[in-house]
Protein backbone atom coordinates (compact mmCIF):
# COMPACT_ATOMS: atom_id res chain seq x y z
CA UNK A 1 0.00 0.00 0.00
CA UNK A 2 2.88 2.32 0.86
CA UNK A 3 4.49 1.46 -2.47
CA UNK A 4 1.33 2.30 -4.40
CA UNK A 5 0.96 5.55 -2.45
CA UNK A 6 4.55 6.52 -3.26
CA UNK A 7 4.04 5.62 -6.91
CA UNK A 8 0.74 7.50 -7.31
CA UNK A 9 0.88 11.28 -7.16
CA UNK A 10 -2.50 12.79 -6.34
CA UNK A 11 -3.39 10.39 -3.53
CA UNK A 12 -2.80 11.63 0.01
CA UNK A 13 -4.08 8.58 1.85
CA UNK A 14 -4.64 4.97 0.92
CA UNK A 15 -6.42 2.55 3.23
CA UNK A 16 -7.67 -1.02 3.42
CA UNK A 17 -10.75 -1.83 5.43
CA UNK A 18 -13.60 -4.19 6.17
CA UNK A 19 -17.02 -3.13 4.87
CA UNK A 20 -19.07 -5.30 7.22
CA UNK A 21 -17.66 -3.56 10.29
CA UNK A 22 -16.87 -0.23 8.60
CA UNK A 23 -13.35 -0.35 10.06
CA UNK A 24 -10.12 0.73 8.42
CA UNK A 25 -7.56 -1.96 9.17
CA UNK A 26 -4.44 -0.60 7.51
CA UNK A 27 -3.46 2.70 5.95
CA UNK A 28 -0.62 4.67 4.45
CA UNK A 29 -0.62 8.46 4.17
CA UNK A 30 1.73 11.25 3.17
CA UNK A 31 1.04 13.15 6.40
CA UNK A 32 0.00 11.60 9.72
CA UNK A 33 -3.72 10.87 9.80
CA UNK A 34 -5.62 10.78 13.12
CA UNK A 35 -7.55 7.59 13.94
CA UNK A 36 -10.80 9.62 14.07
CA UNK A 37 -10.43 10.53 10.39
CA UNK A 38 -9.88 6.89 9.46
CA UNK A 39 -12.94 5.90 11.48
CA UNK A 40 -15.07 8.48 9.64
CA UNK A 41 -13.71 7.25 6.31
CA UNK A 42 -14.59 3.63 7.09
CA UNK A 43 -18.04 4.64 8.30
CA UNK A 44 -18.66 6.73 5.17
CA UNK A 45 -17.61 3.87 2.89
CA UNK A 46 -19.87 1.40 4.70
CA UNK A 47 -22.80 3.87 4.57
CA UNK A 48 -22.19 4.53 0.88
CA UNK A 49 -22.19 0.90 -0.15
CA UNK A 50 -25.14 -0.07 2.05
CA UNK A 51 -27.40 2.92 1.37
CA UNK A 52 -26.36 4.23 -2.00
CA UNK A 53 -24.87 1.54 -4.15
CA UNK A 54 -27.68 -0.16 -6.05
CA UNK A 55 -27.25 -3.91 -6.11
CA UNK A 56 -27.96 -4.21 -9.82
CA UNK A 57 -25.10 -1.80 -10.54
CA UNK A 58 -22.83 -3.76 -8.22
CA UNK A 59 -23.75 -6.96 -10.03
CA UNK A 60 -23.17 -5.34 -13.42
CA UNK A 61 -19.77 -4.02 -12.35
CA UNK A 62 -18.71 -7.26 -10.72
CA UNK A 63 -20.01 -9.40 -13.59
CA UNK A 64 -17.64 -7.48 -15.83
CA UNK A 65 -14.82 -8.55 -13.50
CA UNK A 66 -14.06 -5.10 -12.10
CA UNK A 67 -14.54 -3.73 -8.62
CA UNK A 68 -17.63 -1.76 -7.60
CA UNK A 69 -16.62 1.83 -6.96
CA UNK A 70 -18.07 5.00 -5.44
CA UNK A 71 -16.38 8.39 -5.56
CA UNK A 72 -17.40 10.95 -2.98
CA UNK A 73 -16.48 14.51 -3.79
CA UNK A 74 -16.75 18.03 -2.48
CA UNK A 75 -15.14 21.23 -3.72
CA UNK A 76 -12.09 20.42 -1.62
CA UNK A 77 -11.36 16.74 -2.27
CA UNK A 78 -12.47 13.38 -3.58
CA UNK A 79 -12.54 10.00 -1.89
CA UNK A 80 -12.59 6.79 -3.89
CA UNK A 81 -14.07 3.65 -2.31
CA UNK A 82 -13.67 0.35 -4.17
CA UNK A 83 -14.69 -3.09 -3.04
CA UNK A 84 -13.03 -6.25 -4.18
CA UNK A 85 -15.02 -8.29 -6.73
CA UNK A 86 -13.85 -11.57 -5.15
CA UNK A 87 -14.59 -10.60 -1.58
CA UNK A 88 -17.18 -7.79 -1.33
CA UNK A 89 -16.25 -7.12 2.31
CA UNK A 90 -12.74 -6.03 1.34
CA UNK A 91 -12.53 -2.30 0.84
CA UNK A 92 -9.91 0.06 -0.57
CA UNK A 93 -10.17 3.79 0.17
CA UNK A 94 -8.17 6.60 -1.37
CA UNK A 95 -8.31 10.26 -0.41
CA UNK A 96 -7.31 12.32 -3.44
CA UNK A 97 -5.60 15.70 -3.41
CA UNK A 98 -7.78 18.68 -4.40
CA UNK A 99 -8.07 19.00 -8.16
CA UNK A 100 -6.17 15.75 -8.82
CA UNK A 101 -6.89 13.99 -12.16
CA UNK A 102 -9.45 11.38 -11.11
CA UNK A 103 -9.34 8.91 -13.99
CA UNK A 104 -5.81 7.49 -13.37
CA UNK A 105 -6.46 7.44 -9.63
CA UNK A 106 -9.73 5.56 -10.14
CA UNK A 107 -7.92 2.94 -12.24
CA UNK A 108 -5.12 2.59 -9.65
CA UNK A 109 -7.62 2.08 -6.79
CA UNK A 110 -9.71 -0.37 -8.84
CA UNK A 111 -6.58 -2.34 -9.73
CA UNK A 112 -5.65 -2.54 -6.06
CA UNK A 113 -9.16 -3.72 -5.13
CA UNK A 114 -9.06 -6.27 -7.97
CA UNK A 115 -5.71 -7.58 -6.76
CA UNK A 116 -7.22 -8.33 -3.34
CA UNK A 117 -9.28 -11.06 -4.97
CA UNK A 118 -6.36 -12.51 -6.90
CA UNK A 119 -5.50 -16.21 -7.01
CA UNK A 120 -5.30 -17.79 -3.54
CA UNK B 1 3.98 19.79 21.62
CA UNK B 2 0.39 18.83 22.46
CA UNK B 3 -2.54 19.39 20.07
CA UNK B 4 -3.79 22.21 22.33
CA UNK B 5 -0.39 23.89 22.32
CA UNK B 6 -0.26 23.63 18.52
CA UNK B 7 -3.71 25.24 18.22
CA UNK B 8 -2.76 28.04 20.65
CA UNK B 9 0.48 28.66 18.78
CA UNK B 10 -1.26 28.68 15.37
CA UNK B 11 -3.95 31.10 16.55
CA UNK B 12 -1.29 33.31 18.16
CA UNK B 13 0.64 33.35 14.87
CA UNK B 14 -2.55 34.18 12.91
CA UNK B 15 -3.38 36.93 15.33
CA UNK B 16 0.21 38.23 15.32
CA UNK B 17 0.32 38.18 11.50
CA UNK B 18 -2.98 40.05 11.37
CA UNK B 19 -1.71 42.65 13.86
CA UNK B 20 1.53 43.09 11.91
CA UNK B 21 -0.38 43.51 8.63
CA UNK B 22 -2.65 46.05 10.32
CA UNK B 23 0.29 48.03 11.74
CA UNK B 24 2.08 48.03 8.38
CA UNK B 25 -1.01 49.35 6.66
CA UNK B 26 -1.70 51.98 9.32
CA UNK B 27 1.89 53.18 9.16
CA UNK B 28 1.94 53.25 5.35
CA UNK B 29 2.24 56.75 3.85
CA UNK B 30 -0.96 57.98 2.11
CA UNK B 31 0.88 57.86 -1.22
CA UNK B 32 1.42 54.08 -0.85
CA UNK B 33 -2.24 53.47 0.06
CA UNK B 34 -3.27 55.62 -2.91
CA UNK B 35 -1.09 53.51 -5.21
CA UNK B 36 -2.61 50.28 -3.85
CA UNK B 37 -6.08 51.69 -4.48
CA UNK B 38 -5.24 52.82 -7.99
CA UNK B 39 -4.61 49.21 -8.94
CA UNK B 40 -6.64 46.62 -7.03
CA UNK B 41 -5.16 43.11 -7.28
CA UNK B 42 -6.22 40.77 -10.09
CA UNK B 43 -8.43 37.81 -9.19
CA UNK B 44 -11.88 37.95 -7.60
CA UNK B 45 -10.81 36.62 -4.19
CA UNK B 46 -7.93 39.09 -3.87
CA UNK B 47 -10.16 41.99 -4.93
CA UNK B 48 -12.82 41.06 -2.40
CA UNK B 49 -10.14 40.83 0.30
CA UNK B 50 -8.87 44.32 -0.65
CA UNK B 51 -12.41 45.78 -0.57
CA UNK B 52 -13.11 44.15 2.81
CA UNK B 53 -9.86 45.63 4.15
CA UNK B 54 -10.99 49.10 3.03
CA UNK B 55 -14.42 48.66 4.64
CA UNK B 56 -12.81 47.48 7.88
CA UNK B 57 -10.65 50.61 8.07
CA UNK B 58 -13.24 53.31 7.30
CA UNK B 59 -14.90 54.87 10.34
CA UNK B 60 -16.27 58.23 9.14
CA UNK B 61 -18.96 58.19 6.41
CA UNK B 62 -17.19 57.66 3.11
CA UNK B 63 -17.89 56.41 -0.37
CA UNK B 64 -15.53 54.00 -2.10
CA UNK B 65 -15.60 54.59 -5.87
CA UNK B 66 -14.62 51.54 -7.92
CA UNK B 67 -13.70 52.17 -11.54
CA UNK B 68 -12.50 50.20 -14.52
CA UNK B 69 -10.53 52.75 -16.51
CA UNK B 70 -12.81 55.79 -16.72
CA UNK B 71 -15.98 53.74 -16.31
CA UNK B 72 -17.84 53.70 -12.99
CA UNK B 73 -18.26 50.13 -11.72
CA UNK B 74 -19.75 50.72 -8.27
CA UNK B 75 -20.03 53.10 -5.33
CA UNK B 76 -19.86 51.58 -1.86
CA UNK B 77 -21.31 53.59 1.03
CA UNK B 78 -19.33 52.83 4.19
CA UNK B 79 -19.43 54.11 7.74
CA UNK B 80 -18.37 52.82 11.16
CA UNK B 81 -16.43 49.96 9.46
CA UNK B 82 -19.69 48.74 7.94
CA UNK B 83 -20.94 48.49 4.38
CA UNK B 84 -24.23 50.34 4.03
CA UNK B 85 -25.01 50.19 0.34
CA UNK B 86 -23.61 49.17 -3.03
CA UNK B 87 -24.74 51.24 -5.98
CA UNK B 88 -24.05 49.76 -9.40
CA UNK B 89 -24.85 51.90 -12.48
CA UNK B 90 -27.78 50.38 -14.35
CA UNK B 91 -28.88 48.17 -11.46
CA UNK B 92 -31.70 48.80 -9.02
CA UNK B 93 -30.89 49.68 -5.43
CA UNK B 94 -30.28 46.91 -2.90
CA UNK B 95 -33.52 46.44 -0.92
CA UNK B 96 -33.01 47.43 2.70
CA UNK B 97 -34.65 44.39 4.25
CA UNK B 98 -33.03 43.09 7.37
CA UNK B 99 -31.65 39.57 6.97
CA UNK B 100 -31.37 39.54 3.20
CA UNK B 101 -29.01 42.50 3.03
CA UNK B 102 -25.70 40.67 3.68
CA UNK B 103 -26.51 38.12 0.94
CA UNK B 104 -27.47 40.82 -1.56
CA UNK B 105 -24.42 42.94 -0.78
CA UNK B 106 -22.18 39.86 -0.94
CA UNK B 107 -23.63 38.89 -4.33
CA UNK B 108 -22.97 42.42 -5.62
CA UNK B 109 -19.39 42.35 -4.30
CA UNK B 110 -18.78 39.05 -6.11
CA UNK B 111 -20.14 40.54 -9.36
CA UNK B 112 -17.97 43.62 -8.95
CA UNK B 113 -14.85 41.58 -8.15
CA UNK B 114 -15.33 39.65 -11.40
CA UNK B 115 -15.13 42.82 -13.51
CA UNK B 116 -12.82 42.26 -16.48
CA UNK B 117 -9.68 44.37 -16.68
CA UNK B 118 -8.00 46.50 -14.05
CA UNK B 119 -10.06 47.85 -11.18
CA UNK B 120 -9.16 50.98 -9.18
CA UNK B 121 -10.60 52.50 -6.02
CA UNK B 122 -10.77 56.01 -4.58
CA UNK B 123 -12.23 57.11 -1.27
CA UNK B 124 -14.38 60.22 -1.12
CA UNK B 125 -16.39 62.03 1.54
CA UNK B 126 -20.04 61.19 2.01
CA UNK B 127 -21.81 63.99 3.87
CA UNK B 128 -25.20 62.26 4.00
CA UNK B 129 -25.90 58.69 4.97
CA UNK B 130 -28.30 56.39 3.06
CA UNK B 131 -31.69 55.81 4.72
CA UNK B 132 -30.96 52.24 5.75
CA UNK B 133 -27.71 52.81 7.66
CA UNK B 134 -29.12 50.83 10.58
CA UNK B 135 -29.00 47.62 8.52
CA UNK B 136 -25.33 48.06 7.58
CA UNK B 137 -23.14 44.97 7.40
CA UNK B 138 -19.97 44.38 9.33
CA UNK B 139 -17.03 42.74 7.58
CA UNK B 140 -17.67 39.59 9.64
CA UNK B 141 -21.29 39.39 8.43
CA UNK B 142 -20.13 40.03 4.86
CA UNK B 143 -17.51 37.26 5.09
CA UNK B 144 -20.19 34.79 6.24
CA UNK B 145 -22.54 35.86 3.45
CA UNK B 146 -19.73 35.69 0.88
CA UNK B 147 -18.99 32.10 1.94
CA UNK B 148 -22.67 31.16 1.55
CA UNK B 149 -23.00 32.85 -1.83
CA UNK B 150 -19.76 31.17 -2.99
CA UNK B 151 -21.15 27.78 -1.94
CA UNK B 152 -24.32 28.32 -4.00
CA UNK B 153 -22.29 29.59 -6.93
CA UNK B 154 -20.08 26.49 -6.81
CA UNK B 155 -23.11 24.20 -6.94
CA UNK B 156 -24.59 26.12 -9.89
CA UNK B 157 -21.24 26.00 -11.70
CA UNK B 158 -21.11 22.20 -11.32
CA UNK B 159 -24.73 21.77 -12.44
CA UNK B 160 -24.13 24.02 -15.45
CA UNK B 161 -21.12 21.95 -16.57
CA UNK B 162 -22.96 18.65 -16.02
CA UNK B 163 -26.12 19.86 -17.78
CA UNK B 164 -24.19 20.70 -20.92
CA UNK B 165 -22.64 17.23 -21.28
CA UNK B 166 -25.12 14.77 -19.72
CA UNK B 167 -26.89 11.93 -21.52
CA UNK B 168 -29.69 11.96 -18.94
CA UNK B 169 -30.37 14.39 -16.11
CA UNK B 170 -32.84 14.65 -13.28
CA UNK B 171 -33.01 17.63 -10.91
CA UNK B 172 -34.95 18.07 -7.70
CA UNK B 173 -35.68 20.82 -5.23
CA UNK B 174 -36.91 19.49 -1.91
CA UNK B 175 -38.11 16.05 -2.94
CA UNK B 176 -37.12 13.68 -5.71
CA UNK B 177 -40.81 13.14 -6.37
CA UNK B 178 -41.08 16.63 -7.86
CA UNK B 179 -38.08 16.17 -10.09
CA UNK B 180 -37.48 17.33 -13.63
CA UNK B 181 -36.07 14.76 -16.04
CA UNK B 182 -34.51 14.90 -19.46
CA UNK B 183 -32.99 12.04 -21.43
CA UNK B 184 -33.90 8.52 -22.58
CA UNK B 185 -36.97 7.15 -20.72
CA UNK B 186 -35.06 4.07 -19.58
CA UNK B 187 -33.08 6.19 -17.13
CA UNK B 188 -36.09 7.83 -15.47
CA UNK B 189 -36.89 5.14 -12.88
CA UNK B 190 -33.33 4.13 -11.90
CA UNK B 191 -32.28 7.76 -11.57
CA UNK B 192 -35.28 8.55 -9.39
CA UNK B 193 -34.42 5.62 -7.13
CA UNK B 194 -30.77 6.63 -6.96
CA UNK B 195 -31.71 10.24 -6.24
CA UNK B 196 -33.86 9.11 -3.32
CA UNK B 197 -31.05 6.95 -1.96
CA UNK B 198 -28.58 9.80 -2.34
CA UNK B 199 -30.90 12.21 -0.51
CA UNK B 200 -31.37 9.69 2.31
CA UNK B 201 -27.62 9.19 2.57
CA UNK B 202 -27.08 12.96 2.56
CA UNK B 203 -29.50 13.34 5.47
CA UNK B 204 -27.59 10.60 7.31
CA UNK B 205 -24.16 12.14 6.67
CA UNK B 206 -25.29 15.77 7.13
CA UNK B 207 -26.70 14.79 10.50
CA UNK B 208 -23.20 13.88 11.62
CA UNK B 209 -21.93 16.93 13.50
CA UNK B 210 -18.34 15.65 13.28
CA UNK B 211 -18.31 16.36 9.54
CA UNK B 212 -18.73 20.10 10.14
CA UNK B 213 -20.47 22.56 7.80
CA UNK B 214 -21.35 21.04 4.44
CA UNK B 215 -21.17 22.59 1.00
CA UNK B 216 -21.94 20.72 -2.20
CA UNK B 217 -21.76 16.97 -1.59
CA UNK B 218 -21.36 14.68 -4.54
CA UNK B 219 -21.14 11.00 -5.34
CA UNK B 220 -20.08 9.42 -8.61
CA UNK B 221 -20.57 5.78 -9.56
CA UNK B 222 -18.88 4.32 -12.64
CA UNK B 223 -21.63 2.16 -14.13
CA UNK B 224 -19.56 0.63 -16.88
CA UNK B 225 -16.22 1.22 -18.50
CA UNK B 226 -17.83 4.02 -20.52
CA UNK B 227 -20.39 5.74 -18.32
CA UNK B 228 -20.61 7.35 -14.92
CA UNK B 229 -23.54 8.44 -12.80
CA UNK B 230 -22.90 11.70 -10.93
CA UNK B 231 -25.14 12.97 -8.14
CA UNK B 232 -24.71 16.13 -6.11
CA UNK B 233 -26.75 18.15 -3.66
CA UNK B 234 -26.67 21.40 -1.79
CA UNK B 235 -29.27 21.88 0.92
CA UNK B 236 -32.60 21.01 -0.74
CA UNK B 237 -31.39 21.10 -4.33
CA UNK B 238 -29.84 18.17 -6.10
CA UNK B 239 -29.34 16.35 -9.37
CA UNK B 240 -28.37 13.00 -10.82
CA UNK B 241 -26.84 12.72 -14.28
CA UNK B 242 -25.37 10.12 -16.59
CA UNK B 243 -22.28 11.11 -18.56
CA UNK B 244 -19.45 9.50 -20.47
CA UNK B 245 -16.91 8.33 -17.84
CA UNK B 246 -13.93 10.45 -18.94
CA UNK B 247 -16.06 13.60 -19.33
CA UNK B 248 -17.72 13.16 -15.94
CA UNK B 249 -14.43 12.67 -14.11
CA UNK B 250 -12.92 15.61 -16.01
CA UNK B 251 -15.81 17.87 -14.96
CA UNK B 252 -15.30 17.02 -11.27
CA UNK B 253 -11.56 17.74 -11.55
CA UNK B 254 -12.13 21.06 -13.36
CA UNK B 255 -14.79 22.05 -10.86
CA UNK B 256 -12.44 21.44 -7.93
CA UNK B 257 -9.73 23.47 -9.66
CA UNK B 258 -12.25 26.30 -10.32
Amino acid sequence: MKQLLDATPGIGLLAYGDLSSGLILNSASRTPCPREVLDLLGEKAATSFSRLFPEHLARTAEASGSSATIIHFTEQNAQIFARSPGNPEDLVCAVCDPGAELQPLLLAVQDLADSLSGPE
Amino acid sequence: MTARERIVEASWKDSANHQVALLLRLSAPPRQLGAERRMLPQGADARIAAILTEIDEIVLPRVLHLKSGAQDVARLAISQRRLIDVEVPGKSAVPNEQGTLPDLLAARLIDIAQTRGALSATVGRRPTMPDHAETACSVTALRQALAQVATKTAYDRLLHQIEARSTALTQWDGTVAGNRFSGPDGWLKPMKTLGERFLAMGRHLHGDARLGPQGTQGAAIPISGQQILIMASLEKRGFAAVLPLDIGLGIITDWQRR
